[in-house]
């Protein structure tokens, strides 16, 4: 009994990690169809190295730009991910 | 209220009067809450780090499922917009064959962080760690090309770069990421 409790628990082990790797597959899929800029400035932000305006710096644009370009990418990535077209 | 101050709270750009405001906002507007708890699910998802935090899944559950699965498809280019933006924080003035580029990884718990990859020959060099965040870097000058790296954790845990997304297996069943360097200053 404590052997078929413990394949039970390793089997719900192993379902948990492959639907963490497929949901970080369709992510990882989901952002390639964001377009170049959008990706970059995204991740970018995501690292949570760089201030935005330190984006702004690095990527030739303005902060403000910054701002919306990091929204609007999270957003269509949002929408991606929410249609399941990954 | 700007939407984008969704963003601009998930990454900390807000100060304390806008923390305020976007705080009151967000329980007095019920369609703004859901997209603001959406958007952190996700960047959550996006910051987790997945692929390497857990356990490589057993060979015999591995082997029914299609490769592609396992795998990325078609993310070299997500890699090369990755390096070729940060390559800009890092412009030598001069003509050269290679290009400084710089590995940052968040390891706030360990005690040594390494690099190994193709552009080395596999041996492992020595990050360092940058304040008190938790984050480790180390700055290496790569040819122009496709490189392979891993980092190692405490001298023996293997794992890619989770901000990369091009990634690939080696023959040991760990993963190395893909950078693609496109140019040389």
């Amino acid at each position: 009994m404590y052997l078929e409790g413990e394949q039970r628990d390793r089997s719900v082990d192993q379902e948990h990690l492959l639907m963490a790797r497929e949901e970080y597959r369709q992510l990882l899929s989901a952002m390639q169809q964001l377009g170049k800029e959008e990706r970059d400035v995204l991740a970018l932000a995501v690292t949570g190295e760089l201030s935005y305006r330190e984006i702004a710096s690095v990527s030739g644009i303005s902060e403000s730009n910054v701002k919306v370009k990091v929204h609007r990418a999270r957003l269509k990535l949002r929408e991606i991910l929410q249609e399941g077209d990954v | 209220m700007n939407d984008y101050m969704i963003s601009m709270f998930i990454d900390d750009e807000l100060g304390l009067d806008d923390k305020v405001e976007f705080v009151e906002r967000v329980h007095g507007d019920k369609p703004l809450r859901d997209k603001t708890v959406d958007l952190l699910r996700q960047e959550k998802l996006i910051r987790s780090e997945v692929v390497d935090q857990v356990p490589p899944v057993e060979l015999n559950v591995r082997k029914r499922l299609p490769r592609s699965l396992l795998r990325p498809v078609g993310v070299v280019a997500s890699a090369l917009a990755a390096a070729t933006v940060l390559l800009f924080l890092f412009m030598p003035s001069r003509v050269s064959t290679t290009s400084p580029y710089r590995f940052v990884i968040y390891r706030p718990d360990a005690r040594k962080v390494e690099i190994t990859g193709s552009f080395n020959n596999w041996t492992r060099i020595p990050m360092r760690r940058t304040g008190t965040r938790g984050y480790w870097d180390i700055i290496l000058d790569l040819p122009k090309g496709e490189h392979r790296f891993a980092y190692v954790l405490e001298g023996h845990q293997k794992f890619p770069d989770p901000t990369i997304p091009s990634q690939e297996e080696d023959d040991f069943g760990g993963k190395n990421s893909i950078l693609v360097v496109n140019r040389t200053t």
